[in-house]
């Protein structure tokens, strides 16, 4: 082939061409992997975020109507995470004091405390609005308050629950969003709702539970919410 | 067996080759001269090749973040929270400026050579067809990003649609959709990548055709008579590794420019909008109202062409296109039936060369044009007194120097008439770059001594460029002699020099820094290209 240049010299030649041109395909190959892979969305920790209406106004807690099955959803901890804000009483109007309590997720056989009521009376709650059967949302997850709405399962009568239309799931908001009935294996998590007895303000900084339904984890896989406030919406009453 | 034997370099070699046929493939062999510092006019199809396979693989990374409801939000999320997103998406949009300006220079190094004759014609054509789907690919992409050229861009290409009678309509909404933002977005998004799967499909047959009809062989081997067939002969190397080696190299120096230039650009503040490796403002926002209206930099010919008074009516936008878009290429598409003589001496056809120099120099004048006086109408006298001297110096002069050349009395090689002709281009662009900063002054002012002046001035010089312009042989024997030795220590320099920078740049942070790292990978290949082009030189002596 080249008669002056013997073989081990070409060879070495090579492999020093080889090795810029390996520098030049490493790197390409590099940056292409890297560019692949967005980076994870979400946050690292919950936030502490106010309650506010769609006009910005913080929410007052003893403004939150008493057994109203119209649903007021945020979202918390990220975006497109619905919650329901509910204020819980009795079938007689009287508000109910709702205490932490331990709550089981039948899927495993683990416990954890629930975060109880907040407010003058200890009523009000929030409960992941996104069904842990399926994933199914409001107006197929709704609330039936007591002496409102009540659901007739397998013969027996229940109000104040929690009760997904999809595949009948129903959860108790009064014991930390335990599992009534079936299919569900999971109870919905549930919130942290801080009041400020000064300004009567509501605050959201915390969650547990089982993971949200459909999440890796609760804090990835959404755009954060922007801001200290998350607005709380009025989707309207299901049973109109 | 013991493992030794099974290791053995040759065997594994040889199995490798059996069933890879690597060192074999099914492509012509090409003669040395071809592979020389002065033949890469030989290869600017490789070079197309090389620019659309980046454009394949950058794109098809874009197109896993593309969002058609949200266009300008993707964009911004590639450019500012994908790791080196910035750099994935200029680079992306230069290497579609580089593919349409190759393919530009493609076709005219062919059509000045001649090649589109027997037994090319059919080949010719498909190229360009290729042309023109490069073109549509390049306005779908450039109007993805959703930013305020974007959306000048759709308004612009909507007005010359329905500009045509009868199927105006139907064109607008096969084209752009039914009106609402998602669906104009995922026409665009679709339609890019339809129009990429057409060049990929055309592209192979053309290149099946470029190497059963081999390559154009130098006009001394054919003596500028067509049917010019480069014969098959075992004189030649074999193209493993000769041939696979060369496009290593170019696809190298191919890559670095690609991946270079936009890099550089990104980190010069104020580039203007029309070359700014990154989207512009937003649609509805106030940046936006200071921009004018621009289509992307390679149709604005076509845009300046709308402006001209001559061109008047409801369907001016179409009269405009098909005077200065649909004509050329049709032009362009008949051409192997009109000039059916078998000479392929640029000279031996005056009229067709300047026809092919008119397109360069009217596609410059009119584009650049457009960028510095958008939307401003331009008056017939105005018009004329642009269009026609160069129109009439060129072919006069192509005339005389037909002439001449016919009688013996000037001799010209190929070679001659190109560096004659980047003399005369570059100079083209620099006065009208500075005539047309003076017109925007006073719009008006386009007038005869303008156009007189700057083509008599750049004739004069090009043509006096021709035959005056020695060639260097290029490298001379005896320089080979003394090559190994530098050879060897700029090839370890630039070993060394790769990965230092390689190593430092890596390090970089993937967002902010993202040019920085483009030049750095476009640096390494460059230096990549020059360590293959010693090594071919040392080894290879080519």
């Amino acid at each position: 082939m080249n008669d002056e240049i013997d073989n081990s010299r070409r060879n070495f030649l090579k492999l020093l061409v080889a090795g810029s041109a390996l520098a030049a395909a490493g790197m390409s190959l590099g940056v292409i992997v890297q560019t692949l892979s967005p980076p994870p969305l979400g946050i690292s920790s919950f936030p502490s975020l106010l309650l506010v209406d769609q006009n910005g106004n913080p929410i007052k807690a003893s403004s939150l109507p008493l057994n109203s099955p119209s649903a007021l959803q945020f979202n918390y901890p990220l975006q497109n995470t619905p919650n329901f804000l509910v204020n819980i009483g009795d079938e007689n109007g009287n508000p109910i004091r709702i205490e932490p309590v331990e709550v089981l997720i039948p899927a495993t056989g683990e416990k954890y405390t629930s975060f109880g009521g907040v407010g003058k009376d200890g009523s009000v709650v929030s409960y992941s609005a996104i069904c842990q059967h399926l994933g199914c949302i409001f107006p197929y997850l709704r609330f039936y308050p007591a002496g409102v709405q009540s659901i007739n399962l397998t013969g027996k009568n229940y109000t104040n629950v929690f009760h997904c239309l999809c595949h009948g799931s129903t959860y108790d908001p009064v014991n930390g969003g335990s599992v009534v009935t079936g299919p569900t294996v999971h109870p919905l998590p549930s919130l942290k709702l801080v009041w400020d007895q000064s300004t009567d303000e509501l605050y959201v900084s915390n969650m547990v539970g089982p993971t949200i339904y459909g999440r890796t984890s609760d804090l990835t896989g959404e755009e954060p919410i922007a801001g200290n406030s998350t607005s709380v919406v009025n989707s309207g009453n299901p049973f109109q | 067996m013991n493992l030794k034997n099974l290791l053995n370099k040759e065997k594994i070699k040889s199995w490798l080759n059996e069933r890879t046929r690597i060192s074999n493939p099914p492509l012509k062999r090409t003669p040395d001269y071809m592979r020389k510092w002065g033949g890469k006019w030989y290869w600017t199809g490789a070079l197309i090749t090389i620019v659309f396979l980046y454009e394949v693989i950058t794109g098809l990374v874009l197109l896993l973040y593309y969002n058609p409801s949200d266009p300008y939000g993707a964009t911004q999320y590639v450019l500012n929270s994908i790791p080196y997103g910035s750099l994935l998406l200029s680079t992306h949009l230069y290497g579609a400026y580089a593919m349409i300006i190759l393919v530009y220079v493609h076709m005219f190094r062919n059509y000045f050579a001649g090649a589109y004759k027997r037994p090319r014609e059919i080949q010719w054509i498909i190229g360009v067809i290729l042309l023109a789907l490069t073109l549509g690919a390049g306005y779908f992409g450039y109007s993805l990003t959703g930013d305020v050229l974007s959306y000048d861009a759709q308004d612009v290409g909507k007005g010359i649609a329905s500009s045509i009678p009868v199927i105006g309509n139907l064109l607008v909404n096969i084209g752009f959709g039914n009106g609402t933002p998602t669906s104009l977005f995922s026409r665009f998004l679709g339609w890019h990548i339809i129009f990429a799967g057409l060049i990929f499909l055309l592209f192979g047959y053309h290149f099946y055709l470029a190497e059963s009809n081999s390559m154009l062989p130098s006009g001394k081997i054919s003596n500028y008579k067509a049917p010019a067939i480069t014969e098959d002969s075992l004189d030649m190397k074999p193209w493993y590794p000769y041939n696979f080696i060369y496009m290593v190299e170019l696809g190298m120096f191919t890559l670095g420019f690609v991946i270079l230039v936009p890099s550089i650009l990104g980190m010069i503040p104020s580039v203007p909008i029309l070359l700014s490796p990154f989207p512009g403002p937003p649609q509805n926002s106030l940046a936006a109202s200071s921009i004018p209206a621009y289509p992307p930099w390679f149709l604005l010919f076509a845009y300046k062409a709308v402006d001209f008074s001559i061109f008047q009516g409801p369907t001016s936008y179409l009269q405009a296109m098909t005077v200065f878009t649909l004509i050329p290429i049709i032009y362009f598409l008949a051409v192997p039936f009109i000039d059916r003589k078998e000479s392929l001496h640029p000279l031996d056809r005056p009229i067709i060369t300047s026809f092919g120099i008119l397109s360069i120099v009217y596609l410059i004048v009119l584009s650049i044009w457009g960028a510095f006086t958008p939307g401003v109408i331009i008056s017939i006298p105005v018009m004329l007194e642009v269009l026609l001297p160069p129109a009439i110096i060129t072919i006069f002069s192509m005339l005389i120097f037909s002439k001449l050349w016919r009688d013996g009395k000037l001799s010209v090689k190929q070679r001659d008439i190109t560096i004659s002709f980047y003399i005369f281009i570059t100079g083209l662009i620099s006065s009208i770059i500075a005539f047309s900063i003076f017109i925007s002054d006073t719009r008006e002012f386009l007038t005869l001594s303008f156009s007189i002046r700057l083509f008599l001035l750049l004739g004069s010089i090009s043509f006096f460029g021709i035959g005056t312009v020695k060639v260097t042989p290029s490298l001379p024997e005896n320089k080979i002699k003394t090559f190994p030795g530098i050879g060897y220590v700029m090839i370890a320099i630039i070993l060394v020099l790769s990965w230092i920078i390689a190593l430092n740049a890596i390090r970089l942070n993937p967002y902010h820094q993202a040019m920085l790292v483009g030049v750095a990978l476009g640096s390494i290949f460059i230096l990549s290209g020059i360590s293959v082009a010693i090594y071919r030189r040392i080894v290879y002596k080519e």
